[in-house]
């Protein structure tokens, strides 16, 4: 083979061999198209991601690896200090306090979860080598004063989940991590969904491999949890990045109103039928908010999109539970 | 309420620079990311490698600047807005994401810009129609040209507000026009769509670019389509966050709005609903 002429070229001839493209790739944490984006010169690696690719090479071309970045005076030093890394910058937190002093009740929800989880995924998942971030609420109490499940309410992903997750948000009950984690107020963590070793009650989603959910508390109340969904197995050791979370499960608590938070006893979740099974359910989801909406706009009365939405999905939870009752 | 004063403010953005717009831009440039086919989609790989320096005017909360940063560590990308909130927002952005190749200040676009003589290779500017008024466009263009080095690109993308089989819809983007003619931010010659798209290439040319081509997109949020969640969420917010602006503007009564917006939410939500928005993209070589 010709010696190569730039780290780009080099690369290219490597991961020609598919099963040496998926080691590379696996062992550096990224997937295998984002090495041919590098190939292509579509994107650019970052200097660390340069480190690992050092690294993940045979000692053969490590060295030619090394002196073709350094002829194209490449370098491997990141420049700026990063934050601390279990704080949330504090110019930051500020914003959050300001957009709470300042947002519209009607507005509020959207606004500061979107504002955090956006913030969240950057700082947890820089890398974007995968990971979902989704906000779980109760849902209201049932005339027993009881909250029997839990619903996805917002949620944002890097690849391999798409950007916005809100249009596959599911409802979670006894048999869910999340429901653990407020039931419990506790913070719960699966490091390895693909064994079945985890004494915590799980399941594993789409692309799942790791999993931690964080209560959302208030005066020693609860109003759901932060769910977390990486790629990566034991992403949820690390102290500093638990620390990080519980931060963010701070701020997102801010987004709720008070009367949103349950005493704890209140709590007393259900099983909830499978995913596939509450996705077919909710194909009517749609109808279901312009019968609502009609209704109220021939009886002259104002109802937002978001009033319309709990109503219905009060309907969906009442059905769910009753679904699951008959298959027990 | 907030209320629309850009004489007071110089800030002409029709939905002020709260929060929720800072989010709900973020959210836009997704939708237009994905529309527009990617951050540069009409620029081949090879002249992306030799790009280092990018600006991007009127950046919002820094959506595409982040992304072009994230994508391309080669690049130094600077974004300017008006908007200390917006500026604020998308520097917290850039540091949680570890980019150092990415910053933010804040800037007026009507006026002299802050950067030395052909300072950047590509200088981006979208939907900036929405901005800054139409008498700001031809002074704005001849400082992106002195700004912008020799060869290199100035990129400009505006957007028509869209199609749609929708009653309150059209109703509302009616109302929209009127208040954006009263404010001096449309183009057209009877006030019944913006008119930005013809006069892109006439910006470059009359500053002296050359090579100057163009290329359309659409983002269709019909029923099923793949941006339909995106677009109703997108709209929906846009309408609740320009009532300050149409309400202060004099065109539609505070009530009237919120039962249009009422029936604007079920009719975007029936199986027979259609909408598109076209955008154009112009970009020339400066000799």
């Amino acid at each position: 083979m010709e010696q190569p002429s730039s780290w780009r070229e080099l690369l290219k001839s490597i991961i020609s061999d598919p099963a040496e493209r998926e080691r590379i790739a696996n062992e550096i944490g990224v997937r295998s198209i984002t090495l041919t984006r590098w190939i292509t010169g579509e994107s650019t690696p970052r200097p660390h991601n340069l480190r690992q690719l050092l690294h993940a090479l045979p000692k053969q071309h490590r060295d030619l690896l090394s002196s073709l970045l350094g002829e194209e005076h490449i370098d491997l030093t990141d420049t700026v200090a990063s934050e601390p890394p279990d704080e949330i910058d504090y110019q930051f937190v500020r914003q959050v306090f300001e957009a709470r002093a300042t947002t519209s009740s009607n507005l509020l929800f959207w606004t500061l979860c979107r504002k955090v989880v956006l913030h969240a995924l950057r700082r947890l998942d820089p890398e974007r080598i995968g990971m979902a971030i989704t906000v779980v609420q109760c849902m209201p109490a049932s005339s027993e004063g009881k909250v029997r499940s839990l619903r996805e309410r917002m949620g944002l992903g890097t690849p391999p989940w798409e950007g916005d997750l809100e249009h596959k948000a599911i409802f979670l009950g006894a048999e869910s991590l999340a429901g653990y984690a407020v039931a419990k107020c506790r913070q719960g963590v699966v490091n390895e969904l693909r064994e079945s070793t985890a004494f915590l009650p799980a399941y594993q989603v789409e692309y799942e491999v790791s999993a931690l959910a964080h209560p959302l508390l208030y005066a020693n109340r609860v109003a759901g949890c932060l769910l977390l969904s990486s790629t990566e197995p034991n992403y949820f050791l690390s102290s500093a990045r638990l620390s990080l979370i519980a931060d963010y499960a701070q701020l997102i608590a801010l987004a709720f109103t008070p009367e949103q938070f349950v005493p704890v006893e209140q709590i007393e979740l259900q099983l909830m039928p499978t995913v596939e099974r509450q996705r077919e359910l909710f194909a009517t989801f749609q109808q279901r908010i312009i019968v609502v909406m009609k209704e109220a706009l021939n009886t002259n009365r104002l109802i937002t999109r978001i009033e319309a939405e709990q109503l219905v999905w009060q309907q969906l939870e009442e059905e769910l539970i009753h679904i699951s009752t008959l298959a027990r | 309420m907030e209320t629309y004063d850009p004489a007071k403010t110089k800030n002409w953005y029709i939905l002020g620079d709260s929060s929720t717009e800072g989010v709900h831009l973020i959210e836009q440039d997704v939708n237009f990311n994905t529309s527009m086919g990617g951050l540069l989609p009409e620029q081949s790989q090879e002249p992306l490698s030799l790009i280092s320096h990018v600006l991007d005017v009127a950046c919002g909360p820094g959506g595409w600047a982040l992304e072009l940063g994230q994508a391309h560590a080669h690049m130094q990308v600077t974004g300017i807005d008006i908007s200390a909130n917006m500026i604020e927002y998308a520097n917290a952005q850039a540091r949680a994401s570890g980019l150092d190749n990415v910053s933010f200040k804040v800037g007026n676009i009507t006026e002299p810009l802050d950067f030395s003589d052909a300072s950047f290779d590509l200088v981006n500017a979208r939907h900036i129609e929405e901005v800054i008024p139409v008498t700001a466009f031809p002074p704005l263009f001849q400082e992106l040209f002195r700004i912008t080095r020799r060869g290199g690109i100035i990129r400009i993308t505006g957007s028509e507000w869209g199609v749609t089989n929708s009653f309150a819809y059209e109703t509302l983007m009616r109302q929209l026009l009127r208040a954006s003619r009263i404010a001096g931010l449309d183009f057209s010659a009877d006030g019944r769509n913006i008119g930005i798209a013809p006069w892109l290439r006439r910006f470059l040319r009359d500053v002296g670019c050359v090579n100057i081509q163009e290329r359309p997109s659409f983002l269709d949020f019909s029923a099923g389509a793949l941006q339909q969640s995106g677009g109703y969420r997108d709209l929906t917010l846009a309408f609740e966050l320009m009532q300050p602006f149409l309400v202060g503007v004099g065109v539609v009564a505070p009530q009237e709005f919120e039962e249009l917006k009422q029936r604007l939410s079920v009719e975007m939500l029936e199986d027979s609903f259609r909408g598109i928005v076209y955008t154009l993209t112009a970009w020339g070589q400066k000799p």
